[in-house]
């Protein structure tokens, strides 16, 4: 949005980038020092949790920290899922075997039956 | 005050308050977090008073800890905008931060308006430009002294004031024609 002026378009751009030349040093807010040393004194009586939450490092860190645990659980979870798969499988091979005596007979089985 | 002496900080605080406070306002551009920033400023100094050797000047070294802390802060913003630009996108957020005018106090009434362009387009120079052009510009330091802040030769930063300069010209041509 120009301003309008009255100068040419390079003037004023002169006299935007020359606008702080005679600028005054801001000067910091009254009592000042007395807010800084109520600050100093807060954060000498230790690290408030609530800072410590919302900083990033120790979110990020929760966040690993949560990961690994999902991991490690959903891994044991899958390896007890296949051993009971194999325990399940051959327990019911057996039972089947059982039931229609498909069991190998030795030759003193035979013997007796005849 | 490398003693612990409250009486020395104090001391230092008040004799430094204003430079740190103008350098912190002119970078960071925003009054309230100018004067939190102005005070970590003075608990760092306070905590680190020790490790200062005297090779530089107290100066040189509280506003290198001044800009540090103040650039912090300004790449703390950018990231905060940029999550809020995401989230807005995503309709997760219907507030969109609207640009803020800023307005330094020290401004004389007559260039009020101008100098609001010209710190608007000082937020897009590159941080060392921007830095070079506050301290010279708005702290009225000299080639020497903001060379040894910013730990860099005269001419690096001669040529870092021309071409911010050259940016700022740049940046209010394209305001001025809206381009």
């Amino acid at each position: 949005m120009p301003l309008s002026s009255g100068f040419s378009p390079e003037e004023e751009i002169d006299k935007i980038l020359n606008s702080i030349q005679d600028i005054q040093r801001a000067e910091v807010p009254a009592f000042f020092y007395t807010r800084l040393e109520a600050r100093m004194k807060k954060n000498l009586h230790g690290v408030s949790y609530g800072s410590l939450l919302t900083k990033p490092v120790f979110s990020i860190l929760m966040l690993c920290l949560l990961l690994v645990l999902n991991i490690t659980v959903m891994t044991r979870y899958i390896r007890s899922n296949e051993q009971q798969v194999v325990n399940n499988t051959s327990d019911g091979v057996q039972a089947v075997a059982q039931e229609f005596n498909l069991t190998v007979s030795s030759v003193y089985n035979e013997k007796t039956i005849k | 005050m490398q003693k612990g002496d409250p009486g020395a900080f104090r001391h230092v605080v008040n004799t430094w308050q204003h430079m740190v406070y103008n350098t912190v306002l002119s970078i960071v551009q925003d009054i309230q977090e100018a004067e939190d920033i102005a005070q970590e400023v003075f608990m760092q100094i306070f905590q680190s008073i020790g490790s200062f050797r005297g090779d530089a000047k107290l100066s040189t070294w509280i506003y290198r800890i001044a800009v540090s802390r103040s650039l912090d802060a300004v790449r703390k913003r950018k990231s905060k905008k940029m999550l809020a630009n995401l989230k807005s996108k995503f309709g997760l957020s219907d507030k969109e931060e609207s640009a803020i005018h800023f307005c330094h106090p020290g401004v004389q009434a007559e260039n009020k308006e101008r100098s609001e362009l010209l710190f608007r387009a000082m937020k897009k120079l590159p941080e060392n430009q921007r830095i070079a052009f506050v301290l010279i510009k708005l702290e009225g330091l000299g080639y020497a002294e903001t060379a040894e802040i910013m730990k860099l030769t005269i001419k690096s930063v001669e040529a870092l004031m021309h071409r911010a300069k050259e940016n700022l010209r740049k940046e209010l041509t394209s305001y001025y024609y809206g381009k």
